[in-house]
């Protein structure tokens, strides 16, 4: 998982997107345990408050559920669902920045897609 | 079991930490201080641990409140940082709810109950301050005595956890205090401060001098006790940036009054954080700082 958090962003979305993040890139796959809040608590070293209220959005979500008493687990719809949520937001997050950017260079759209293509 | 009957008999208890529901602190057991919280008398306990109300304090000799109508409330078991500039009261609140000083006005409530000189309050507080001057006479002795100091004043105190401490922040146990490094005195005031497990926990600017490992040491110890004992911590520092991610709520002031009290979630905006808005809230007119 993504190791440092930043201060000027809210905490519990970071800790959230933290486990979207595993999700996604499979290190966590549905019915896989995600850590308990603790272990978040002490990796992270932020305030139980915090990681508590990143969790419960997720759970809120039905990214994860809850297996009581013993943990938290990744639902089976995760992974589409944070998908489809992310892809919603990927062209105003990372499209328009590139875009902007590569106008100031000189990047042409085409050369762009080469680049693209490249890789 | 006594530290649980305290938590209970405070009316803190682990209600607002998250994995509560699993630890052990809701077991009600009988305490001096349960019948007096529970006597329905008007200072019975609101579920707040601190309360200050309209609280004003004079220092004899001078013309300025150091506090000017204080009012604030902070919850059972939250870490809230306290943050203000040089001589913005920080201090001057913590002696209040360490039961060191009266208001000149308002009221101070710990646990529900007026601290001041309150036998029944004060053992449950602890206070840790600087007080690093190698020939301060609370130096004199070995790492040890303060540990037994701890055990004989602090009804919660836990000699095992200050051991592991001591072993932790490299302190022998039979080293005199005034000749340990700035660093090893202050941590070792810290671990008393943890090992005492008081329901309020009060640390101001505690960890001066430590260095970069030994703070970041002390904040991991803080946290993982904090879990096992969820208590009420009130913590001042300058190091915001550093510490920040410590706190669930925030307290500014400046210039002996309240300026903000949040939640820490609420503040840290984007590009903000909580750094960022001490510095653009307490900046005086002509100065200006660069990040």
């Amino acid at each position: 998982m993504r190791q440092a958090l930043d201060n000027d962003r809210p905490l519990f979305l970071q800790i959230k997107e933290l486990i979207e993040d595993a999700i996604l890139t499979g290190e966590l796959a549905p019915d896989d345990q995600i850590p308990s809040n603790s272990q978040l608590v002490s990796t992270y070293g932020v305030n139980p408050v915090t990681v508590h209220k990143g969790v419960s959005l997720l759970l809120d979500e039905g990214i994860i559920y809850k297996r009581r008493g013993i943990g938290m687990y990744v639902s089976r719809e995760a992974p589409e669902r944070i998908r489809t949520r992310y892809q919603k937001s990927f062209r105003a997050e990372y499209i328009e920045p590139l875009l902007e950017r590569a106008v100031l260079l000189g990047i042409s759209i085409e050369e762009l897609g080469r680049m693209m293509g490249e890789r | 079991m006594e530290r649980e009957e305290m938590m209970e008999a405070t009316g803190c208890g682990a209600e607002r930490t998250p994995e509560s529901t699993s630890k052990p602190f809701a077991v009600n057991t009988s305490g001096a201080l349960t019948e007096s919280a529970s006597a329905g008398s008007e200072t019975s306990h609101t579920g707040y641990a601190i309360e200050f109300t309209d609280v004003s304090l004079r220092y004899p000799g001078t013309r300025e409140d150091a506090l000017h109508k204080v009012s604030f409330r902070l919850p059972c078991d939250t870490i809230c940082g306290l943050f203000g500039r040089n001589g913005a009261g920080k201090t001057s609140i913590m002696a209040l709810l360490a039961g060191l000083r009266q208001p000149s006005a308002g009221t101070v409530r710990v646990f529900g109950q007026d601290p001041f000189e309150n036998t029944s309050i004060v053992p449950h507080v602890s206070y840790i301050y600087l007080k690093n001057a190698p020939d301060d006479l609370m130096n004199a002795y070995k790492a040890r005595r303060y540990l037994q100091m701890g055990a004989l004043f602090r009804p919660q105190w836990d000699g095992d956890y200050a051991r592991f401490l001591l072993k932790r922040f490299d302190i022998p146990e039979k080293k005199t205090a005034s000749k340990m490094s700035q660093g090893q005195r202050a941590a070792l005031r810290c671990v008393i401060g943890l090992a005492s497990r008081a329901p309020l926990s009060i640390f101001d600017e505690a960890y001066l001098g430590m260095d970069a490992v030994y703070r970041h040491l002390f904040i991991d110890e803080l946290l993982a006790d904090y879990l096992r004992f969820p208590r009420t911590i009130l913590f001042s520092t300058h190091y915001i940036s550093e510490m920040e991610r410590l706190f669930s709520e925030v307290l500014i002031i400046d210039d002996g009054r309240v300026l903000l009290h949040d939640e820490a979630d609420t503040l840290r905006k984007e590009g903000q954080s909580l750094a960022d808005l001490f510095i653009s809230l307490t900046l005086k007119e002509g100065e200006s700082y660069d990040a």
